[in-house]
């Protein structure tokens, strides 16, 4: 027995974390739920399209798979995030935290373990996405874009950034349910004021002093900052508004500042971690 | 060698450790002491470098223990009260997983080695969480045997053994301390440290009351218990008092 110890590379650390992380991803049927689910929400909104154009009598769509592509990125985007809540709030919960810790894992190898682990097991659902929608396209006959696979590989981007907002959220939480609370609440304030924002667009104004005139400059206004913030505007400014429409200016600069706010969450989520603790429940 | 020195721990107006200083020499057991709530399993803590102090030292091998300092933790083995496992991994897929973790030469090899010196060999295949508590004792053993470290720290390693459990433990300890490890625990079963630990040091409420060879121990009260009631209840002897 040596008293000088043996060194670990981060990276080495950060690995094993991730590829266990990874593995209990890809190992439950969860993932592979929400696979079908984001292609089911893919699909659906391609007929409402098609039925609508029907309806219009217009022969040719611009971009047909807009916006399912954006939706199901969405879906499995989501799922990752409350995977990602749910297993750092399991690690806390069940005493597993503590015992990595007696090993050479400190709070930013834990994090970017998980972080990476994650991003790695929405990766593999990637392929199945693209397969999905090639069977749609085969069966539609609606091309797929070219932009397609930029689009999948970019999702990576605002994809580790909804995982990392999943695990800054489940820091501050000491039981599962409560770390998929937060998240739910945190996430359909999100969602629901993007949602919110363009149904508002669509009620007709019938007078300069309509209370929805007002409703639309409070959801625009909130909008604006989600805009920056939610790590859910991202994957769509990357993908729908980004990389589909060829905007490739505002796609990098989406990929820029989900990068940053990526890094800020990990460093905000090591920063609580080390203050809290890793024991079962906290100091 | 373990080095502790006026090592000080508060929580909020609590004080959990209180001017604490030992040493303990490679080779030894030193059974570590003290009622619920006495500071022990803060001190092993703060031993580990997962928790700050709030003043004072530790040492281990030479080494300065800081918070997050992930190669001082190559230094030390822990196995906690309780043990934890993912739900989803068999005994050698933990084992592997952690010896992965610490970059063990030769990983599979060793988990098989570890394994058999638990005597849980014929376990390897099944699930760690449907082990029963005694061989999930063990199964943190291993783990904390996997890397060789040369300090071993076991927080209530016999808690909620049957007798045969707490014999292996007990066995275990003993072979590791002939190895030259040496073995930092707590423990409430006070007749298995006299049995197992070359010295004891008693806490109470954060500070270090007492501390002798066990058969200094005995010798002045006959039982380790008798001690440790004397000690915590404020009846002992001046001289026996830790500084």
């Amino acid at each position: 027995m040596t008293p000088a110890p043996r060194h670990v590379p981060a990276a080495r650390t950060v690995a094993v974390l991730a590829r266990r992380e990874a593995a209990a991803a890809l190992g439950g049927f969860g993932v592979y739920i929400a696979t079908t689910v984001a292609l089911v929400a893919a699909v659906w909104l391609l007929l409402v399209d098609v039925r609508a154009l029907d309806v219009a009598g217009i022969l040719v769509p611009v971009d047909p798979y807009r916006a399912p592509l954006d939706v199901a990125l969405l879906v499995l985007a989501l799922f990752f995030a409350v995977s990602a809540a749910v297993s750092t709030a399991r690690d806390r919960a069940s005493g597993t935290l503590e015992v990595l810790f007696y090993g050479p894992v400190d709070e930013t190898t834990y994090l970017l373990g998980k972080l990476v682990g994650l991003i790695v097991a929405y990766a593999v659902t990637l392929p199945l996405v693209a397969a999905g929608l090639f069977g749609v396209a085969l069966l539609s006959g609606f091309a797929l874009p070219g932009t397609l696979p930029a689009s999948l590989v970019l999702s990576l981007v605002p994809a580790g950034m909804v995982v990392g907002f999943g695990i800054l959220l489940a820091i501050g939480t000491s039981r599962v349910r409560s770390a998929v609370l937060v998240l739910g609440v945190v996430a359909f304030v999100m969602l629901g004021a993007a949602a919110a924002n363009s149904i508002v667009l669509m009620v007709p104004i019938d007078h300069p002093s309509s209370p929805v005139l007002a409703l639309r400059d409070a959801l625009a206004g909130v909008n604006a900052v989600l805009h920056w913030v939610s790590p859910f505007a991202y994957m769509q400014r990357i993908v729908g508004e980004g990389v589909a429409i060829g905007a490739w200016q505002t796609a990098g600069i989406g990929v820029a500042g989900a990068l940053v706010a990526t890094c800020v969450m990990l460093a905000l989520a090591a920063a609580w971690l080390r203050w809290r603790g890793v024991q079962r429940g906290g100091e | 060698m373990i080095e502790i020195d006026r090592l000080t721990r508060r929580f909020g107006a609590r004080t959990a450790v209180d001017g604490l200083t030992l040493r303990v020499a490679p080779g030894e057991v030193y059974g570590f002491l003290g009622a619920n709530g006495a500071g022990k399993t803060t001190t092993m803590r703060m031993m580990l470098g997962i928790l700050a102090s709030d003043a004072g030292t530790i040492r281990v091998c030479g080494r300065l223990v800081r918070r997050g300092d992930r190669d001082g933790r190559m230094l030390v083995g822990a196995v906690g009260e309780v043990q934890h496992f993912y739900p989803e991994m068999t005994c050698q897929a933990y084992l592997k997983f952690f010896a992965d973790l610490f970059d063990v030469p030769q990983p599979v090899q060793r988990v098989a080695e570890v394994l058999a010196d638990v005597g849980l060999a014929d376990r390897a295949r099944d699930r760690a969480v449907d082990l029963s508590k005694g061989l999930q004792q063990k199964l943190g053993l291993a783990r904390a045997l996997l890397h060789d470290p040369p300090v071993l720290l076991l927080d209530e390693p016999v808690s909620g053994l049957d007798p045969h459990g707490i014999r292996e433990v007990r066995e275990l300890i003993c072979r590791e301390r002939d190895k030259g490890r040496l073995v930092f625990f707590s423990s409430h079963v006070l007749a298995e440290v006299a049995q197992v630990a070359d010295r004891v040091g008693i806490m109470n409420r954060g500070r270090l009351v007492y501390e002798n060879t066990v058969a200094g121990a005995l010798a002045g009260h006959g039982t380790l218990e008798a001690a440790f009631v004397a000690v915590t209840g404020g009846n002992v002897r001046q001289a026996e008092l830790v500084a």
